[in-house]
């Protein structure tokens, strides 16, 4: 795009990436680590310490890759396609094995 | 008393690996550094941040490698401020600071 | 699409740091002074002095709490050290109910001085003085915003390794300003990173709580007892007689030396599931597990714990011990100290680089916008108002009537009372005399420290000087080392160059003249 976007277009921008970045950035990020603690070949208590430890710079790199990513589209786009695949890995653990 | 050898270690190195980039040789010794003193002086760089990683690390273990840490910090910081304030004075540091490791380490070892 | 991507994180990178920038700024300040929690808690208790045989104490300690409050369920006792005379202590009444004090090593009963000490920058650091659990998310909200702002600057700057060693004072303010920032956050970077991401760990288990639910469901416990081991069990419910403690204590003291124990912990006092828990006072280790010994509270003898252990648990204990530093001897702690400082002086030259850079030049015909105007102000409101408030708060602890009802909250409430005059007093002050005249505020605040402690107390820099006692002439030393540096930069803002020849003036100078 090379015309200058107006400013109400640039605020809105920001105000989405913020927004996910933030709220979506939480909620990925513990979805991260569910996944992780119910997938890693460990012990149930170290792999939900691992995958707790480990959703910080998961949440970090969301919001990093929020603000970084091309446009808003592309943004909503790529975050729900990763949701998406988290997602169903959950799906398909709690399949396997539903919370005791 | 280590942790003051490592330090100096750490300073040392850091006035080093300072004066090998070029911006900084050119203010502080004056003309470009050749490629042969760039490398030798990135060698006593490497030396003393890895003498420093040594002292630390056989004398205080696990708490040691944290320990070295901090104290690149604080060496790299010295010599950001030595070179902000007294830019000429920094080889001569750098090598008063070299010179006083081995015996400020040698009491440390004799002190514990 | 490179220069696209820098500039959006140097977007984030400005954004990320000035939403919580105050914030930040107030938990680094507070943090730095909890790595001396014990120094300031005797500082702030100079009637206390340095008990000769801490088990002593201890056991007097925990006579006094069964005594004045019989039928309680559980009690929890700290030993004084070499560092800090006072014993914390918790007890649970019957009715459920907590309270705490601090001890007197001397006499058991709590001190004559009511005041937090040293908890209450401890506690300010990770809850803000708010009810719980906001304040906590807060502090995670900041640590995050913290280590995003981390990441994004460091993708942003372009010549971090070219501009490692680069700080250039006496160039034009601007730059200056941007030097000091840049040098001050890259040299301590690991520190930062890691200070950010391990404070988020201190308080997982309220902020990620996710990953163990989705492993244990409704059964929480089962993960509790598979981590810390078994020692907190429920009570039985049979009333039963309780043993001893003072040969527990002993045995404790044999094992690990005088000075070895940290605290004691008596659960389920009076009933027949009662468990006396003693750990050890450790700066041996980084992870952050005390050795403890176990005994029956009703018959006194020896139990082993069962505790498990494993590569994850051992990283997390790891890094919350990393975030607390105990086990840093004195050269480590003044690092972290040191490293704070730098990441204080970071933040704070972050958030004044961002009004440098945008203060309207006059010659642009328009004067400052609100919100500029509004963010100049706070800035020097929470720079200064941070360190002085935090002043505050000794002087009350040294003004402050003994009997005074409330004492320690009073205490407390003077750092927000401190606090919230300076954030006014700044934004009612023209530009460059609020950072001058607050700089003096603060300079006095601390320089009048030492005088105040010595003119109140037995205990002055005289003294413990001649008495050899380094923790309290160390406080008194550093208050008077941080009043030289206010008044080091009260000198150099008031020395700032102003009405250089038209053509050299930069827009800092024109902007600070058409402030006055």
């Amino acid at each position: 795009m090379t015309r200058p976007a107006s400013k109400a277009r640039v605020a809105l921008d920001i105000t989405g990436r913020s927004v996910l970045a933030v709220l979506g950035g939480y909620a990925f990020c513990s979805l991260a680590g569910v996944v992780l603690a119910r997938w890693l070949p460990m012990s149930r208590s170290e792999a939900a310490i691992t995958g707790s430890i480990l959703a910080v710079p998961i949440f970090v790199g969301a919001a990093i890759w929020c603000f970084g990513v091309r446009s808003a589209p592309r943004m909503w786009l790529g975050a729900s396609a990763a949701t998406a695949v988290l997602g169903a890995l959950l799906w398909i653990s709690l399949a396997l094995e539903p919370i005791r | 008393m280590i942790g003051l050898a490592a330090l100096c270690a750490s300073f040392s190195g850091f006035t080093a690996l300072c004066l090998a980039m070029e911006r900084h040789h050119r203010d502080v010794l004056g003309g470009k550094p050749t490629a042969r003193r760039r490398m030798l002086l990135k060698a006593a760089g490497a030396a003393g941040v890895i003498v420093a990683l040594a002292l630390l690390a056989s004398a205080r273990a696990w708490i040691g490698l944290v320990e070295w840490v901090g104290v690149l910090a604080a060496g790299a910081t010295l010599v950001a401020v030595v070179l902000a304030y007294r830019p000429k004075a920094a080889p001569l540091a750098g090598i008063i600071a070299a010179t006083a490791v081995l015996p400020v380490a040698i009491a440390g070892f004799l002190a514990s | 699409m490179k220069a696209g991507f820098r500039q959006s994180m140097a977007f984030l990178h400005t954004w990320s740091g000035l939403v919580l920038g105050w914030l930040l700024f107030a938990i680094f300040l507070t943090g730095m002074a909890s790595y001396f929690k014990a120094e300031i808690h005797a500082w702030t208790r100079p009637e206390l002095h340095v008990a000769a045989q801490p088990m002593a104490a201890v056991q007097r300690g925990i006579d006094w709490i069964e005594k004045a409050h019989p039928g309680l369920t559980s009690l929890y006792v700290t030993a004084p050290t070499q560092r800090d005379p006072s014993m914390q202590s918790y007890w649970q009444t019957a009715d459920g109910k907590f309270d705490q004090a601090w001890l007197d090593p001397k006499t058991g009963a709590p001190a004559a001085r009511e005041t937090q000490g040293g908890e209450f920058f401890y506690r300010f650091h990770y809850e803000l003085m708010m009810p719980y659990p906001w304040g906590r998310w807060l502090a995670c909200a900041a640590a995050i915003f913290m280590l995003v702002a981390i990441v994004s600057g460091v993708i942003t700057h372009k010549r971090i390794f070219k501009d490692f060693f680069t700080w250039r004072p006496s160039k034009a303010a601007q730059r200056a300003w941007l030097d000091a920032h840049n040098m001050l956050g890259v040299l301590s970077l690991p520190f930062h990173v890691m200070i950010a991401w391990t404070g988020i760990i201190t308080l997982l288990t309220m902020a990620m709580p996710w990953p163990v639910a989705a492993n244990y469901g409704k059964d929480e416990a089962a993960f509790y007892s598979d981590t810390l081991g078994n020692d907190f069990i429920p009570a039985a419910g049979k009333p039963a007689g309780s043993a001893p403690t003072a040969p527990m204590l002993a045995a404790a003291a044999k094992r690990w030396g005088e000075r070895g124990v940290n605290a004691v912990t008596v659960i389920n006092k009076g009933d027949a599931a009662s468990r006396v828990l003693i750990s050890r006072e450790s700066n041996k280790r980084i992870g952050y597990r005390p050795d403890m010994l176990r005994f029956d509270g009703v018959t006194g003898a020896s139990i082993d714990g069962g505790r498990k252990t494993g590569p994850a648990l051992e990283t997390y204990e790891v890094m919350y011990g990393l975030h607390m530093g105990r086990f840093s001897q004195p050269i480590l702690r003044v690092l972290y100290f040191l490293s704070g400082v730098g990441g204080a002086f970071m933040v704070a030259t972050g958030l004044v680089l961002w009004t440098v850079k945008r203060r309207p030049s006059p010659l642009d015909g328009k004067g400052a916008g609100f919100g500029h105007a509004l963010v100049e102000g706070l800035n020097a409101g929470a720079i200064l108002g941070v360190p002085t408030a935090m002043a505050g708060f000794f002087w009350a602890n040294r003004l402050l009537p003994l009997g005074m009802a409330q004492r320690g909250e009073w205490e407390s409430r003077t750092f927000l009372i401190v606090l919230g005059l300076m954030i006014a007093f700044s934004l009612l002050r023209p530009i460059r005399r609020r950072w001058v005249e607050g700089a003096v505020i603060a300079a006095a605040a601390f320089g009048l420290l030492p005088v105040i402690n010595a003119l109140t107390t037995d205990r002055g820099l005289i003294a413990s000087l001649a008495a050899g006692d380094w923790g309290m002439a160390g406080m008194d030393l550093t208050f008077l080392g941080l009043a030289g540096m206010f008044g080091w930069i009260a000198l150099r803002v008031s020395k700032a160059p102003r009405g250089k020849p038209v053509k050299k003036r930069n827009r800092l100078d024109i902007a600070l003249e058409g402030a006055e």
